[in-house]
């Protein structure tokens, strides 16, 4: 409680805060200029959670979330405990110095090639779900294991693991411990939002990833395991990306500016 | 000239923005979606910016009613018991039935709040939940960051036309991709930079003084709108009582 207060009760950390939010709409400003297949609109209140702990991350998601209701969308406004959840998460990996720390080239390749694989994997196990999460079945109904899974896509694993392997060595670099932290964070992130989504909007939100919704809804998938299965393709893809521009972005900082912050 | 309706007290309009959206959300039949959806488009008729406020909304419903229509209820219905034949094509009336109740949700929703923002200024509605006792460093957060927004976005373009005017080029999806970092780092490194500046202001501003500041505007409220605030706090209650009853006794 006293470390909420302390947080709080210092300019210093107010005033980054408010200028997270600010950096959020201007980095999404720039990500559609760009056209950007991403939204990015998450790196302020990252920079929080690494900077000054997960509780200041919670709260500038939050507080984010209302001003992008308040300024541009107020159907964002239910949303707002995922923006929350990741700021948190990010606060989390922050203490455990993950947004200052370098890890070997190979591990960014193995991240790569093993979250490629899980989307994947993720992916045919979706289209053939039973809805028992330990069971999947083929076209006919006839269950089948994940052991056969890879055995009768064994070409298109091999392609996506080399595929996410070489992303991952170019792309990720010097970042695989915070490129595995922006992946589980959006893969939590897609856990909050999916029954959120499904609830207010039918998970459906009118921008290009309702075809990924489609095609779950037509595999036979309720709404909200394909909002849940939209999520989990989209969002750690937008996550890695702004938890690696936040990391590349701390690790550039004098050391001057950096010790200004609490952690 | 301000409406009735944009005078009220900003929790007055809030609170009637809430009900209507629980109600909405809670009903299962468009028999109360319907005349719920309706009133918060009445809302917005009772305001003076009803012109203005009007034009937004299709930017906000039309592209979710059509991804709605088209994908729960033409392309992925739920069910087709009820088949409607439309130039021989076979749609499910019931699926539609559905698409549209999460469409009258989702306009209820973003009608009763987009109206609510836009008649009450931002430094009305914070006054008004700092006096119920909403923190004062979350009423400075809010309030800074909207003065912000607007600057950080002139900053962003004026990094965009800077690196433009050193040859950064920004045409196929790798360049695009690579133009991220020029554009991202200095706006935040930027912003790292002002932090100091913009908390030695606000220390000066007497950020840390214990005592509650005056407010330069006395918000109006009546015995009339504290009597309405808690009907509707009551009708809110009991619109989730008769939810949650329905769900476990029906």
């Amino acid at each position: 409680m006293n470390q909420i207060r302390k947080t709080f009760a210092n300019p210093v950390n107010i005033v980054l805060m408010a200028l997270a939010i600010g950096i959020n709409i201007a980095v999404g400003q720039l990500v559609t200029i760009l056209k950007l297949p991403i939204y990015l609109d998450s790196i302020g209140t990252v920079l929080v959670g690494a900077l000054l702990g997960p509780i200041a991350g919670f709260v500038t998601g939050i507080l984010g979330t209302v001003i992008w209701a308040l300024t541009l969308n107020p159907g964002a406004l239910p949303y707002a405990i995922v923006a929350g959840v990741i700021g948190l998460m990010a606060g989390v990996f922050g203490r455990r110095g993950l947004f200052t720390s370098s890890s070997p080239s190979w591990i960014g390749a193995i991240v790569g090639a093993v979250f490629f694989m899980a989307v994947s994997v993720f992916v045919l196990t979706l289209y053939s779900f039973t809805g028992d999460i330990w069971s999947i079945a083929d076209k006919n109904g006839a269950p089948i294991s994940i052991g056969s899974l890879f055995a009768g896509n064994q070409i298109l694993f091999a392609v996506v693991t080399i595929v996410g392997g070489v992303l991952g060595f170019v792309l990720i670099k010097n970042g695989g411990y915070i490129g595995l932290a922006g992946i589980a964070t959006g893969i939590v992130a897609a856990a909050v939002s999916a029954p959120i989504s499904a609830y207010t909007s039918g998970g459906l939100t009118g921008a290009g990833t309702d075809v990924l919704v489609a095609g779950f809804l037509a595999a036979g998938q309720s709404v909200l395991v394909s909002t849940l299965g939209q999520g989990i393709i989209s969002d750690p893809f937008d996550k890695l990306a702004s938890f690696m521009m936040v990391w590349a972005i701390i690790n550039l900082l004098p050391l001057r500016v950096r010790d200004r912050f609490e952690q | 000239m301000p409406s009735r309706y944009d005078r009220l007290h900003p929790l007055t309009k809030l609170t009637w923005a809430v009900v209507l959206i629980a109600a909405a959300y809670i009903s299962p039949t468009l028999w109360v979606s319907v005349p719920v959806c309706l009133a918060s488009l009445l809302t917005t008729a009772a305001s003076a910016r009803r012109v203005t406020i009007a034009r937004v909304y299709p930017l906000f419903f039309v592209p979710i009613t059509v991804s709605l229509l088209l994908i729960r209820g033409v392309l992925v219905p739920d069910v087709l018991t009820h088949p409607l034949l439309i130039a021989g094509y076979p749609l499910s009336s019931d699926a539609l039935a559905g698409a549209g109740l999460i469409i009258l949700r989702y306009c209820t929703l973003v009608a009763a709040l987009f109206t609510v923002i836009q008649t009450t200024p931002t430094a009305q509605l914070m006054q008004a939940l700092a006096e119920r006792g909403l923190p004062r460093s979350i009423e400075f957060i809010l309030l800074m960051a909207l003065q912000i927004i607007p600057d950080m976005k002139l900053r962003a373009d004026a990094i965009l036309e800077a690196q433009q005017s050193r040859g950064l080029v920004i045409a196929s999806l790798p360049s695009r991709i690579r133009a991220l970092v020029p554009l991202v780092g200095p706006l935040v490194v930027g912003a790292l930079v002002d932090v100091e500046e913009r908390s030695m202001a606000l220390e000066l501003r007497a950020f840390a003084a214990t005592n509650r500041p005056t407010r330069m505007d006395v918000l109006v409220d009546s015995t009339a709108q504290h009597i309405l605030r808690t009907t509707l706090l009551l009708l809110l209650v009991g619109l989730f009582a008769t939810s949650i009853c329905m769900r476990y006794w029906v």
